[in-house]
């Protein structure tokens, strides 16, 4: 986890400067085309939700978010596929703006907290 | 006046969880007479998210002080996290907080423990980093999650919440310290053993010889010290365990109400410890205006107090709306009943 976390805590993807494309979470080649040659960026900290699914059983260790909901998140700089937090399934649409914040995931067997990026409804102030 | 100490608060930030429990819900399920809510002065508490601690809240509190600020994250020279409730025993969050903000290496890195004041004794640390050139900016942050024995009076206010602050020179600060004071004594007034998942407390002990001396005496050093007098101060913003104290003790010193409530937000968030008087100080200045003076006044239990007197300047008004203020956070509220603050706060264990 301690390798990931300019992944997890800042949403650093990669650009391939062949053909454009951005990918999160990096890699060393574009999956597009297959280019080596690549560049990190960052993605950015809000955006819109493109589509979602709710995980009502999640594997062990993730009982307490229960229900889980995973989004693919258009940031206008790339794609993540993140956690959302602070919201109800039922509360969730396809183009709702989320913003990124840090938050827990799953302690692993041994005690580690892993932080990472998830995404909550952005909200309107005055 | 200020004893040259060219040193001010850059930036501020604040971090309110949006879920909220009716202190008379956990009155009524354990069977505490109203009265006692009522006498507390609370009406509500901020409890945060299964997947939120000290770290993540304190994490979201200081990028907004930073947005406030509008510094180069590279000058930060140190950080420090004043809680009571760290994820980890030993594992600092204070390095945490700074990878995740991409702060730079090379900077002075703590987490800072006493009880609820730690956060002082970090805004006292960065006043003797800044004034001697040692850093030119210093990041102090306090946050907690609260934590109360189920059944506990303690209870009824143990919150969570986080308030950051970016501390540098004068110049272009929005708020220039005056000057500070610091009070403090062996107070066994509440405490939490190693291993124990929830404090204990001194019952009467916790008000006149620990929150009540300590305020006093720190407030009182620092008028004698400095010739201030009640009158000078604009706002007035104390530690809040309760809703009750802050009112009591601010009275005792010569303050008026009109100057205390502005900064007492204890009965709509209960007592986020360490965020508690930072958080008040955060909405006194969201509301302040340039040349207003404020007095903060932090306590923590074991015991001890600092009080700081603060000059606002013309700089807060374009830093105001850059971030989320309290105001916003306080509106934005979903309440929760006790079975899902009971799974928020991992009151029950899986096993």
């Amino acid at each position: 986890m301690w390798r990931l976390k300019d992944i997890l805590l800042n949403l650093v993807g990669t650009k391939c400067l062949n053909c454009g494309h951005v990918f999160y979470p990096p890699k060393a080649a574009c999956p597009k085309c297959s280019s080596r040659n690549v560049k990190k960026v960052s993605l950015g900290t809000s955006g819109k939700v493109i589509t979602y699914t709710v995980v009502n059983v999640p594997i062990e260790g993730f009982e307490s978010m229960s229900p889980l909901i995973i989004a693919l998140v258009d940031t206008g700089g790339g794609k993540v596929l993140t956690q959302l937090t602070n919201v109800k399934p039922d509360e969730v649409y396809v183009g709702m703006e989320v913003e990124a914040t840090v938050r827990r995931s799953a302690t692993t067997l041994d005690g580690y907290v892993p932080y990472i990026i998830k995404f909550k409804p952005k909200e309107r102030y005055s | 006046m200020s004893k040259g100490l060219s040193v001010g608060i850059v930036g501020w930030g604040a971090y309110i969880p949006r879920y909220r429990i009716k202190a008379l819900d956990i009155a009524s399920l354990w069977g505490f007479d109203p009265q006692l809510v009522k006498s507390l002065n609370i009406e509500e508490k901020a409890v945060a998210n299964v997947d939120e601690d000290a770290t993540t809240m304190g994490w979201y509190a200081a990028r907004s002080a930073i947005i406030r600020a509008g510094i180069d994250v590279n000058e930060i020279g140190a950080i420090f996290v004043g809680t009571e409730s760290k994820p980890y025993a030993v594992k600092p969050s204070a390095t945490i907080i700074a990878d995740a903000l991409n702060l730079p290496n090379k900077k002075l890195a703590s987490d800072l423990e006493f009880a609820c004041r730690a956060a002082g004794e970090a805004i006292r640390i960065s006043l003797g980093l800044v004034s001697s050139g040692m850093v030119k900016y210093s990041l102090v942050v306090g946050s907690d999650t609260a934590q109360a024995n189920p059944g506990d009076v303690l209870e009824l206010t143990a919150a969570s919440g986080a308030a950051a602050y970016v501390i540098g020179p004068k110049e272009g600060s929005v708020a220039y310290f005056e000057g500070y004071y610091t009070f403090i004594s062996d107070t066994p007034d509440f405490w939490r053993r190693d291993g124990s998942p929830y404090p204990l407390h001194g019952e009467i002990f916790t008000d006149e010889p620990a929150y009540f001396t300590h305020i006093v005496n720190a407030v009182k050093g620092l008028m004698r010290e400095y010739s201030f007098k009640p009158e000078d101060f604009d706002y007035v913003v104390f530690h809040q365990p309760n809703g009750r104290f802050p009112l009591k003790v601010g009275l005792e010193l010569g303050f008026t109400e009109a100057k205390i409530l502005p900064g007492l937000l204890n009965p709509w968030i209960g007592n986020t410890y360490n965020a508690a008087a930072l958080i008040g100080l955060a909405r006194v200045l969201e509301e302040s205006r340039p040349g207003q003076r404020i007095l903060l006044a932090t306590f923590g239990s074991g015991a001890g107090s600092d009080a700081f007197s603060l000059v606002v300047t013309d700089e807060v008004k374009s830093k105001v709306d850059k971030a989320v203020k309290v105001m916003d956070m306080l509106r934005n509220k979903v309440y929760i009943d006790y079975g899902r603050y009971v799974k928020f706060r991992k009151l029950l264990v899986r096993v």
